[in-house]
């Protein structure tokens, strides 16, 4: 299965290389833009 | 509400103004709460051989379904995926992927494992831990490949739900962390032996990489580290460098010097070592530490000839480390 994305493990193989071509974008988009929808993380704290 | 916030997950403890990302490029202050802007939005999605990762004492020839975001917490300069782990994640086309989703495809397309990798699971910690927990209830494996560098409360969070993790060991001296990856080589090291304690597989992978971490006394230090604390039955993979990134000016690691670097490690103890990114070398392959014979023949990530049976070596019986089968 593939989506966007060229990955090159630090095992390529040249036998089998795993391809996923990505699209990076050539103007950054903004959260919205991106469809990211931020969520609260774990591991954090308030610094007064 | 606090207008600054303290980010927990790594040693970097990234403090952020209202509106600004950690290091990681994924972690933002918003509303003075510490956000995670990669839940379910992987822009990798693979399906590939276990041995890739590389795992080669899990669950053998079978597939892992693989999701990484965009970012990282480390820079290495000869970094691989580059182009997703030193990225935000507005730059990368991301896949809408809700743990659910994520595991009712790994079934479907009939893996055993998730295979949280690519970029650095650790940045997107959260949709890792809730897809594992699902993946877990349906009894797909867990792996982490990773570069370790995570704080321990979080690392002791995370242990009961990974089955198995390879974790880059990039060099041995702190000073190599810092010139290469900006990160410290002490928090991989107590990672590590976490995983171990917590009953996590690891096996661990140097990019062996010309003229900076090739020495005969680094391999021999790193390998000495691997026996004394871990034992000799973790495995250790060196792997062949190719120009990437900000190093195109080195040549790819001679064979030669990982041929060496596979030796010093069977010299110093180590009953599993491993040479990847060279198919046919003799070190693709699992020997048995005791009667020396040949057990898995291996040519890129496929096995040509498998002599463990149950487990075991099937000359001398002895157990040969790691998870062969679910449900050990």
């Amino acid at each position: 299965m593939m989506i966007s994305g060229v990955i090159y493990e630090n095992t390529l193989s040249v036998l089998m290389p795993s391809e996923i071509i990505i699209d990076v974008a050539k103007v950054r988009k903004t959260i919205d833009e991106a469809n990211l929808v931020p969520q609260e993380a774990r591991y954090w704290q308030g610094v007064p | 509400m606090a207008n600054v916030v303290e980010c927990l997950l790594c040693k970097r403890k990234c403090r952020l103004m209202e509106g600004q990302r950690g290091d990681c490029r994924v972690r933002i202050n918003l509303d003075g709460k510490l956000q995670t802007l990669v839940y379910g939005k992987p822009c990798a999605v693979h399906v590939d051989p276990i041995e890739k990762k590389p795992l080669f004492h899990v669950l053998p020839q079978s597939n892992s379904f693989s999701i990484a975001t965009a970012g990282c917490n480390l820079h290495c300069k000869f970094c691989q995926n580059w182009q997703i782990s030193q990225r935000a994640p507005e730059e990368t086309e991301n896949d809408d992927l809700p743990p659910q989703e994520v595991v009712r495809r790994a079934i479907q397309y009939g893996c055993q494992s998730i295979a949280y990798t690519y970029s650095d699971p650790i940045i997107f910690y959260e949709y890792m831990m809730d897809t594992a927990k699902l993946a877990r209830q349906h009894k797909l494996f867990n792996l982490m490949i990773t570069a370790g560098y995570i704080e321990q409360d979080p690392l002791l969070e995370l242990c009961p739900y990974i089955d198995a993790a390879n974790v880059d060991l990039k060099g041995i001296t702190e000073e190599y962390y810092k010139n290469m990856c900006s990160a410290e080589l002490q928090p991989v090291l107590d990672a590590i032996v976490t995983m171990r304690r917590q009953g996590v597989w690891v096996e661990l992978t140097t990019l062996v990489v010309p003229t900076w971490n090739d020495s005969e006394e680094d391999i021999r230090k790193l390998c000495r580290w691997v026996v004394d604390t871990l034992g000799p039955d973790v495995p250790l993979h060196f792997s062949r460098f190719w120009p990437m990134h900000q190093l195109k000016n080195l040549p790819p690691t001679p064979i030669p010097t990982l041929t060496r670097s596979w030796e010093i490690a069977r010299q110093e103890g180590i009953h599993h070592t491993y040479v990847g990114n060279v198919p046919g070398h003799d070190g693709n392959n699992t020997f048995c530490p005791v009667d020396k014979k040949l057990l898995v023949r291996r040519v890129g990530y496929n096995i040509l000839e498998n002599n463990i049976v149950d487990g075991r070596c099937k000359f001398c019986q002895i157990k040969i480390p790691g998870i062969w089968q679910k449900g050990e």
